[in-house]
């Protein structure tokens, strides 16, 4: 374990930025408690009551940027980012695509292994910005020869295909919200297509550069192999 | 932006990567660094020199975020904090992979080393600065980052990763 590999594994709470939510919210005024302990309750009661008053233009902002009624692309906001819960997003062949939301937070996770969480918000900006985003693999399978590959979908999408070089497609057989495509990791990469119900094409997204075989790091891994070729 | 604005945008920042990059989780981290910057904005009048703002903040977050992490239920919080990268990433899949398998052997660690290696990784503080974020000595903060290198090199998924 080097110091490269350290500074990029934790290179995701190096690129993190509080939202404009969370700024709003520190800046909030607030009181300091400076009454003796009887006047407690009536201090509490006026905290948590201006504290719901001045959360309501928050709540409001975000259910407008959901609302269909909204001028940005409210359209794409997933049902999945207004439900709370846990839920199944995408399955195939045993690889679940798990969405939990908590409050305003929604946590994504691929097959239970890893994910991401954050602000309703921040999501349903993504999924108006981009209609296919692709989250990561989880852990190879079958002599790791497949492995699962998880994304999210916008609203219009209802079907994804992801194309290779040579041979046939994988499809998913529906992909409302996410996708779960068990890759075939002997065959290099294509395109991530996303469909809508009619059949027109809504998103491409080229996948060429994407590798997910364990052995492409390995010295002697060629192309189209899953293990590196020995001499002799 | 004002003043309070630009205080409490730092302070948010600064703490929302540490504390996550030791939580684990956006969710926590984001209450911790909304009670640090609370905190700064409380005491902004007190501080006499600028330039020790960051040093400032990490204190408070160090202090907040072990607060936090005494107050959690043992496992009951998933070490989370992969995303997306871009397809034409260098070593797209190792990263990631890396990531995974680091955030479990993070939640071995205990407390302390995680801050060490949070503030050393997230932030490149040197000795001298996670020394003074952490309360403690030089030679500490050595130790703490040795001890924690240490167990992340023996852990064998990690081992495989970096072969």
């Amino acid at each position: 374990m080097n110091e490269s590999m350290l500074r990029a594994a934790f290179e995701p709470a190096r690129t993190l930025e509080p939202t404009a939510a969370e700024l709003a919210r520190a800046l909030r005024p607030r009181r300091r408690r400076r009454w003796p302990v009887f006047l407690g309750v009536a201090a509490a009661i006026a905290v948590t009551g201006t504290a719901a008053t001045a959360v309501e233009p928050f709540r409001g902002a975000l259910e407008s940027l959901l609302s269909s009624d909204a001028g940005r692309p409210a359209p794409d906001a997933p049902d999945w980012l207004r439900e709370k819960g846990t839920r199944v997003l995408a399955e195939n062949d045993g690889a679940k695509l798990f969405v939990r939301r908590e409050g305003d937070i929604v946590h994504v996770s691929l097959d239970s292994s890893f994910g991401q969480s954050g602000p309703v918000e921040d999501w349903a900006k993504q999924l108006g910005d981009r209609r296919l985003i692709v989250l990561g693999p989880s852990a190879p399978r079958a002599n790791d020869t497949q492995r699962p590959l998880f994304g999210l979908t916008a609203r219009g999408i209802t079907r994804v295909e992801l194309t290779y070089a040579r041979g046939s497609s994988t499809f998913t057989s529906s992909a409302t919200g996410g996708f779960a495509l068990i890759v075939d990791l002997r065959r290099a990469l294509g395109e991530l297509i996303g469909y809508d119900a009619a059949g027109a094409v809504i998103e491409r997204k080229d996948m060429r550069p994407v590798d997910l075989r364990i052995c492409r790091e390995v010295r002697g891994c060629p192309p189209g192999k899953l293990a590196p070729e020995r001499d002799g | 932006m004002d003043e309070r604005e630009l205080a409490a945008r730092r302070a948010l920042t600064v703490a929302l990567r540490t504390a996550a990059a030791i939580l684990g989780s956006r969710e926590e981290a984001a209450d911790v660094a909304q009670d640090v910057a609370i905190d700064v904005l409380r005491s902004l009048h007190k501080l006499r020199e600028p330039a020790a703002f960051d040093a400032w903040v990490h204190r408070m977050t160090v202090r907040r975020t072990l607060r936090a992490l005494r107050k959690r239920r043992a496992g009951d919080v998933p070490f989370a904090l992969a995303l997306e990268l871009p397809a034409d990433t260098p070593d797209h899949d190792q990263v990631l992979a890396t990531r995974a398998v680091l955030a479990h052997a993070m939640k071995t660690l205990p407390p302390r080393q995680r801050v060490a290696l949070a503030l050393r990784y997230v932030h490149d503080l040197d000795d001298e600065q996670i020394a003074a974020a952490l309360g403690c000595r030089v030679g500490t903060v050595h130790a703490l980052l040795s001890r924690a290198r240490a167990t992340l090199r023996d852990e064998p998924r990690l081992q495989e990763l970096t072969r």
